[in-house]
């Protein structure tokens, strides 16, 4: 298989009043054409941050300080920005702007966890799913590298698009492809509804309307983040199910973000866990299912009732995750202590390492290459201590 | 989509409002000591002419029939007679309302031509120089006074200058000219123009500030909306998703200043219309006011006050456009 999205040592911050958040640390994984990738975690550990990282889409306060984020697309050999050795990887953390804007859409596309608020509320959804398309569309009249300047779309062209009744920013054939769009996502009755504003749609169909405008760019990479949080749970399981069959369709490649292992033990081909900033642990679902190393993915995993794995149960995970603040992240493991394993050695800050001899399967932990001794395990006060001084 | 019932109602609240201005003003007349008679006629008239206008407003019949008499006239579009011009108040108002309205438009176009590209360059670029400086000009444009800026400009652009008239409207063969003659004689358009600009601008400064600092926090606040997100996630260019959908959403409150403004700028321009001797509503006001010249301070109010209530409509009737929820509600 070959791979689409290396992301290495990626790193964001997020400036706020009382310092620096570390939402994303030092996080490492790949996305492999045509793959589901899933990101699991709890609230607050920091998937939104990786997915709006990979997607240059941080809000103003958000930066990725640190790492890259290598992505093949040989079109865009003649930007500027890093580039690796043969040219078919560019570095995203590197590119400009604009650059990484006309990624977006087509190459890299994103589905929000909130259907109602993630839609203009004053513009039908049509318009919006057509504009879309446009974008695309004028991308593809258009191959990026022989793109000038001058021909970005400015206030300019904008006035003239508002004021000649003939010109218009979406052409009639990307109002078609939309409601093909629609229809293509499972909404009945397109034409319609394409013509409705958000306010008229339920949540569910809404979250296949926006999955109508992520892919109406063609995109190689689809960033779901919790797609199906906000809705009820036998919706949930058709937008899941509308997601793998586009995948099975056009061969995309998805980053699911859940915090539900359940729901990836059913869509995806491998899952990173993340825990405060870190990815703790990467495998293939099977083995990840199988042979957890991480204590927090066995809890997560212990937690999930009718899932069918061979990992020895352990008790399920009490407690809270660390705050982000730089002031707050303990010395060493952030997970000890929630961790039932803690021992001495956690005192330092465990590196990333594979998980006996695959590449393909690494854990943050020392348990990847020694075995939970009671002799140098840490006092459960050591726990309590820690969560005290957040109060 | 803007549903018939809600403009059918929209245009009945216009209709009530304005019989309510209407009967107001009405009212006046009777709110000074004295007979209504003595109100309504100049200091020095005549026995005769005062009889004279008692009979025209039925003055000495009972309040109903006086006020029937003043509802038929206004119906027929009859505003009276000024005693003291000694001429049709309609008359004096129609060749006044084109100066007021050239005015009022100019200052407006000035105020919106500048303020919303302003604003919203001032909130994407938020604590940069560009918006320090917007910021710092609306502080300023709110805060300095008509009178004097309307100074402070023809002594610097008129009399320093040179560039513009230092004051008066454009006139044609000693008659004073506006939008409509200009349609009619464009070769007047730029004569029309250089009587406009300063006193345009006057008005239009303070109208300018409020408008760039209100389109600055509406934009702001928008664009930490969410579908924001959604629109650059889809590539969509900057500029397209800051002016058709960041400001449209913004613009609601933006829209509803701007319709009490207007409403304002019809009669509240009297400083600026005095600095620059301008023909307008205004200064006919306070002209009539110091006249003692009852009917056509009369005609004034109303014509003011229901120029008010239609551009409301007008301004709801963008809302609706603007903001599909308002016509569901
Ligand atoms: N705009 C922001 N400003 C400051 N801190 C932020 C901002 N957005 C997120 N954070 C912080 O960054 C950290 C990671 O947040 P993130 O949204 O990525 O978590 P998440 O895993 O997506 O959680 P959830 O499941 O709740 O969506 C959190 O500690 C959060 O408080
Ligand atoms: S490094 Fe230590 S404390 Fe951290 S998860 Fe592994 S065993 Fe637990
Ligand atoms: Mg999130």
């Amino acid at each position: 298989m070959t791979d689409l999205l290396r992301a290495r040592d990626l790193t964001a911050r997020f400036d706020t009043e009382d310092g620096r958040v570390h939402a994303v640390e030092s996080v490492s994984f790949t996305v492999e054409a045509g793959e589901s990738f899933g990101l699991v975690g709890e609230s607050g550990s920091g998937k939104s941050a990786t997915a709006l990282s990979i997607a240059g889409l941080l809000p103003a306060a958000g930066t990725i300080t640190g790492g890259s984020l290598w992505f093949r697309t040989p079109e865009l050999a003649a930007t500027p920005g890093e580039h690796d050795v043969d040219g078919e990887f560019v570095d995203l953390t590197t590119l400009p702007a604009n650059a990484r804007r006309s990624l977006r859409g087509t190459e890299i596309a994103m589905v929000f966890q909130d259907p109602m608020s993630s839609f203009d509320p004053s513009a039908t959804v049509g318009s919006q799913i057509a504009k879309a398309v446009e974008v695309q569309q004028r991308a593809s009249a258009r191959p990026r590298s022989t793109r000038s300047k001058t021909e970005t779309y400015g206030l300019g062209s904008l006035i003239r698009d508002s004021l000649l009744p003939t010109r218009s920013f979406v052409s009639e054939s990307s109002r078609e492809r939309a409601i093909e769009l629609l229809e293509r996502v499972g909404i009945p009755d397109p034409a319609r509804r394409a013509e409705q504003h958000p306010t008229e749609f339920s949540g569910g169909m809404l979250q296949r309307a926006m999955i109508a405008q992520a892919i109406a760019g063609k995109p190689r990479l689809l960033l779901a983040d919790e797609p199906t949080t906000a809705l009820d749970v036998t919706i949930q399981a058709q937008i899941l199910s509308l997601l793998n069959e586009i995948q099975d369709d056009t061969g995309l490649s998805v980053v699911l973000i859940t915090h539900d292992l359940g729901v990836v033990a059913h869509h995806s081909d491998r899952v990173g866990v993340m825990y405060a900033g870190e990815l703790v642990e990467r495998a293939p679902i099977d083995r990840l299912f199988d042979a957890p190393v991480h204590p927090y993915t066995q809890g997560l995993l212990s937690a999930v009732p009718d899932l069918d794995t061979t990992a020895t149960p352990s008790p399920s995970l009490s407690g809270r995750m660390t705050g982000l603040h730089a002031h707050e992240l303990p010395e060493g493991c952030y997970f000890a202590d929630r961790c039932p394993q803690a021992m001495t050695d956690c005192r330092a800050h465990p590196e990333e390492r594979p998980v006996a001899e695959t590449d393909r399967h690494s854990a943050r932990c020392v348990l990847t290459d020694r075995a939970f001794d009671p002799d140098r395990a840490l006092e459960p006060g050591a726990a309590h201590e820690m969560e005290r001084d957040h109060q | 989509m803007v549903s018939g019932r809600f403009l059918a109602r929209r245009f009945g609240h216009g209709v009530v409002v304005v019989w309510a201005i209407v009967t107001v003003v009405f009212l006046l007349r009777y709110s000074t000591p004295g007979s209504v008679v003595t109100t309504i006629a100049p200091l020095d008239a005549s026995p005769q002419l005062k009889a004279q206008i008692a009979r025209e407003l039925s003055l000495h019949e009972p309040l109903h029939v006086q006020y029937a008499t003043y509802l038929g006239d206004l119906l027929r579009l009859d505003l009276g007679h000024s005693y003291v011009n000694n001429t049709s108040v309609r008359q004096l108002l129609a060749s006044r309302l084109p100066q007021t309205l050239d005015l009022a438009i100019a200052a407006t176009i000035v105020a919106i031509v500048i303020a919303i590209p302003l604003g919203v360059v001032s909130a994407t670029r938020r604590h940069t120089p560009t918006d320090y400086a917007a910021t710092s000009f609306s502080l300023v444009g709110i805060s300095t006074p008509n009178f004097w800026l309307g100074l402070v400009l023809v002594l610097v652009f008129s009399v320093g200058m040179g560039w513009f008239p230092v004051s008066g409207p454009a006139r044609a063969n000693g008659e004073v000219i506006s939008a409509i003659d200009v349609l009619y004689a464009p070769q007047l358009a730029g004569r029309w123009l250089t009587h406009l600009a300063l006193p345009a601008v006057t008005l239009g400064t303070y109208f300018t500030a409020l408008l760039t600092r209100l389109t600055r926090s509406g934009v702001v606040e928008e664009l930490d909306q969410s579908y924001v997100r959604t629109l650059r996630s889809s590539g969509l260019p900057p500029v397209v998703i800051r002016y058709q959908h960041v400001l449209r959403n913004a613009l609601v409150p933006v829209v509803t200043v701007l319709g009490l403004q207007l409403g304002t700028l019809i009669g509240g321009a009297v400083i600026t219309e005095r600095v620059f001797a301008w023909h307008g509503l205004g200064s006919l006001l306070i002209d009539a006011i110091n006249d003692r010249d009852w009917m056509v301070v009369q005609g004034c109010l109303i014509v003011i006050g229901v120029g008010f209530v239609v551009i409301n409509a007008v301004v709801d009737g963008i809302y609706t456009r603007l903001d599909p929820e308002v016509s569901m509600e």
